[in-house]
């Protein structure tokens, strides 16, 4: 093997066989190269690293992770669980995640309260209350009452009453423009809403 | 084996009765045999919008006590002898519904008719109940404003638990000059906050309240009405037929609203 590193398809996705005989530095660089060639290919991919029986040190694994996260590529060593590089919503984190999932609209007078997430296939209703101590899932519009621990995503927010941990919203987002994918987060002690797949924030101005 | 459908709301006013007896009507003139009943018990109106409190011997709750026959309490309508009522009691209270015994008089009543309408009294305690117990079918009725919006929407959820999945939505009252000074909600908004598919929708028509007072259907009273029209096309989606949406912005107007600023 006379190259640093080898990308190979295989059943699991893309696989980066690295040779093991070449140091640290060579490896980075060849890397580096060829994803800065292949942004477009390489971009959102995850792939599966075969070391060869290479064992890589804490510290070069945080440089690979920082190297491949600059191309939003994330990667996981074969065999291990750890994923490193871009953080995407990963299936085997959801599967962690206590989910309690609603197949239909909540209406007016329906109610949920969940020691975990809780997935909505349908809108939330004016008078529909959502209570998670984690996450809301909303594949629908949010009308109602949602009390979430950590995020809601949604596919549009037009919320009577809404709270993200202990902090309640103040003001929602125009009417206008309240049918557009969201997530809403805490950032810095306020609610933010991010339009998903645009990096603005939607932060509200004093 | 007819098909059991109530017509309900939620909340009050928004023309369920008028729509029962209106629709058993035009049911009835595409050649049905139609049974309309009133469940609001205690409260009874179906009678005097359809013009036959004259008539009325025997209630459901006869019925259902055994004092007589279904065929008994029957009342066939003045012109349309395909169209029946079976009158509510007005003695009794919502607390005298025996649910299970009104279940088996409508699934009596199902081998011989083609429509059974159950008109429902406002509210969802016993007499909501007791009116969609027997349903396998629904007609919302709603008209554009917030509150009968989210009444209706509370209803539906009850009516969904139930395991009745058949739903459909009735626009009442839609006046198309309101809408269109946006001034009150319109038909998109509703069907878009309930997500039910929109039936029919009735526009605002004085010959409505002008027939329901003189207790005469308005095939009868003004056949050729924007609402009866509705009505008509309503009954004829119900039984299949595939037919277009009036189109409300078409109908005439006077010189001035030419001036009117919109």
């Amino acid at each position: 093997m006379d190259k640093a590193a080898i990308f190979k398809g295989s059943k699991e996705g893309i696989v980066l066989l690295v040779n093991p005989d070449l140091d640290f530095t060579s490896i980075v660089n060849f890397l580096s190269k060829t994803l800065e060639e292949r942004k477009l290919f390489f971009s959102g991919a995850s792939l599966l690293l075969d070391t060869n029986d290479r064992i890589f040190s804490e510290e070069e694994l945080k440089n690979l992770g920082s190297l491949f996260q600059k191309y939003g590529v994330s990667f996981r060593i074969k065999g291990e669980e750890k994923i490193y590089g871009t953080e995407f919503l990963n299936l085997s984190n959801l599967q962690e995640e206590k989910m309690a999932v609603v197949t239909h609209t909540m209406r007016s007078g329906q109610s949920i309260k969940f020691d975990g997430s809780v997935v909505v296939l349908g809108d939330i209703n004016e008078g529909a209350e959502v209570n998670a101590s984690k996450n809301v899932y909303i594949f629908g519009i949010v009308r109602g009452i949602i009390n979430a621990g950590e995020k809601i995503i949604s596919l549009g927010f037009q919320p009577i009453r809404m709270s993200i941990g202990r902090k309640m919203l103040e003001v929602a987002p125009s009417d206008k423009s309240y049918r557009k994918p969201r997530v809403a987060e805490l950032e810095n002690g306020e609610i933010v809403f991010k339009v998903i797949g645009e990096k603005k924030s939607l932060r509200r101005k004093e | 084996m007819g098909r059991t459908i109530v017509v309900t709301a939620g909340k009050g006013g928004v023309g369920k009765t008028t729509v029962t007896a209106n629709l058993g009507a035009l049911l009835t003139k595409l050649g049905n045999k139609v049974v309309v009943v009133d469940m609001d018990i205690g409260l009874r109106n179906l009678d005097v919008v359809m013009g036959l409190e004259n008539r009325v011997v025997y209630n459901i709750m006869d019925v259902s006590d055994g004092k007589c026959k279904i065929n008994q309490a029957l009342v066939r309508d003045k012109t349309l002898p395909g169209l029946f009522l079976l009158p509510a009691s007005q003695i009794h209270t919502k607390k005298d519904i025996n649910i299970d015994k009104i279940v088996e008089i409508i699934s009596i009543i199902e081998n011989s008719f083609d429509y059974i309408l159950l008109d429902s009294p406002a509210g969802i305690e016993k007499g909501f109940e007791s009116a969609s117990a027997p349903a396998k079918e629904a007609l919302i009725v709603v008209t554009p404003d917030v509150s009968s919006v989210r009444d209706a929407d509370r209803v539906i959820g009850i009516l969904e638990n139930r395991g009745i999945l058949a739903i459909s939505l009735i626009v009442n009252r839609y006046d198309i000059n309101l809408v269109n000074r946006k001034k009150m909600l319109n038909a998109d908004s509703v069907v878009d906050i309930l997500g039910l598919d929109l039936i029919g929708m009735i526009p605002e028509d004085k010959s409505v309240i002008e027939s329901t007072n003189k207790g005469e259907l308005l095939v009868n009273y003004a056949n050729g009405s924007p609402a009866n029209k509705a009505f008509e096309n309503i009954s004829r989606r119900i039984e299949g037929e595939d037919v277009p949406f009036l189109n409300f912005n078409s109908q005439r107007r006077g010189i001035f609203s030419l001036f009117r600023r919109r």
